[in-house]
């Protein structure tokens, strides 16, 4: 691994385990408030106000979808730190897409931007490296959620460039003052030691990652 | 008289409860999930404390501490978030905010400084407000 490589591999692993704890904590604070709610009503009822049970009902509904929500952001973190169990594995390219996005959902919600992973795209299994490729395709959808202006949109799709397959990252909404100019060096090191190409080649400033 | 409070957070489900939770402890509570937003009351409405996400859509929780200092410097700033650094609280202090805390906040606390920061919110309008006496007396040649 290169040092190109390693240091970037050390950048995702800090922004994403930084983005994914900030979440966690966001959800505990809402439960935390939610429990301290509960307190409240138990003091009031205490102290002679009649139950409001429909309110009750209503923070205990409220604390299970916050749990449910806390449960689908550590299960995301699973998938993310089991990617690196194995040097090179075969994996869903879909399933990769969606995870990255689930991953840049909160940098792209910072910039006001949204993520749309083509449900269109039909699924490709290729064997490489899930870590790196996901390094990879964040940095790339990093670069791109930077040049999109507030209110855009990123779509991120499977395709075909030169009869190879293709991850595509395009700007569906209005672009930034940002001219776009070319991807950082780690996204070439990175996309080299996969064996694939990643470049803005195609003229509208979508991002294309050549698998094979 | 009940703390005048702004809570800025983009998560409004956070805005809802905490909300309810200062309002049952007879805090007079506004919510706003846009810094945008928050800066309009500001300029429009008059309160004591602000409670601020430091990270946000938009222009981000230092940038809109800034901008407030800017516009009402008398208002306290308390900065509650889930990504506290140690650089970013130093930097917010230096700013002019009031205090920092991390989510989840222990509410005694968050309350007990909201308390706090209006009494200091107090001292320093009675500070600003004798010193435009004493240029007005100045002027005047008094």
């Amino acid at each position: 691994m290169s040092d190109d490589t390693g240091r970037a591999s050390l950048e995702f692993f800090s922004a994403v385990t930084a983005t994914i704890s900030h979440d966690i904590k966001n959800r505990l604070a809402v439960i935390n408030e939610q429990a301290g709610l509960l307190e409240d009503y138990l003091y009031l009822c205490e102290n002679g106000r009649e139950m409001d049970v429909e309110r009750l009902k209503r923070v205990a509904k409220t604390v299970k979808q916050n749990v449910s929500r806390a449960d689908g952001i550590v299960k995301t973190m699973n998938l993310f730190a089991h990617s690196a169990d194995n040097p090179a594995k075969q994996i869903d390219l879909y399933e990769t897409l969606n995870l990255v996005a689930l991953l840049s959902k909160r940098a792209a919600d910072l910039r006001e931007v949204s993520l749309v992973v083509d449900t269109q795209s039909e699924s490709a299994q290729i064997t490489t490296s899930l870590f790196h490729l996901l390094n990879l395709i964040w940095i790339c959808l990093d670069t791109t959620i930077k040049k999109t202006a507030p209110g855009g949109s990123i779509a991120l799709s499977l395709g075909k460039r030169e009869e190879k397959l293709a991850i595509l990252i395009k700007v569906t909404g209005p672009v930034g003052d940002e001219p776009p100019g070319s991807l950082p060096a780690a996204a070439d090191a990175i996309a080299d030691e996969l064996g694939m190409s990643a470049d803005t080649s195609a003229g509208d400033g979508t991002i294309v990652i050549n698998c094979r | 008289m009940a703390e005048r409070v702004l809570l800025i957070d983009d998560d409004e489900e956070f805005l809802d409860v905490m909300g309810e939770r200062l309002k049952n402890h007879g805090v007079d509570v506004t919510t706003s999930s846009s810094a945008m937003d928050a800066l309009d009351l500001i300029d429009k409405e008059l309160f004591d404390v602000v409670i601020l996400d430091l990270q946000m859509p938009g222009i981000d929780g230092i940038d809109t501490l800034k901008r407030i200092k800017e516009r009402r410097e008398e208002l306290q700033v308390i900065l509650l978030t889930g990504h506290a650094t140690v650089e970013k609280a130093v930097e917010s202090i230096k700013l002019g905010a009031t205090d920092f805390l991390e989510k989840p906040a222990d509410f005694e606390a968050l309350n007990e400084k909201i308390k706090k920061a209006t009494k200091k919110k107090m001292l320093v309008m009675d500070k600003m407000n004798r010193e435009k006496m004493m240029e007005m007396l100045r002027r005047f040649g008094i």
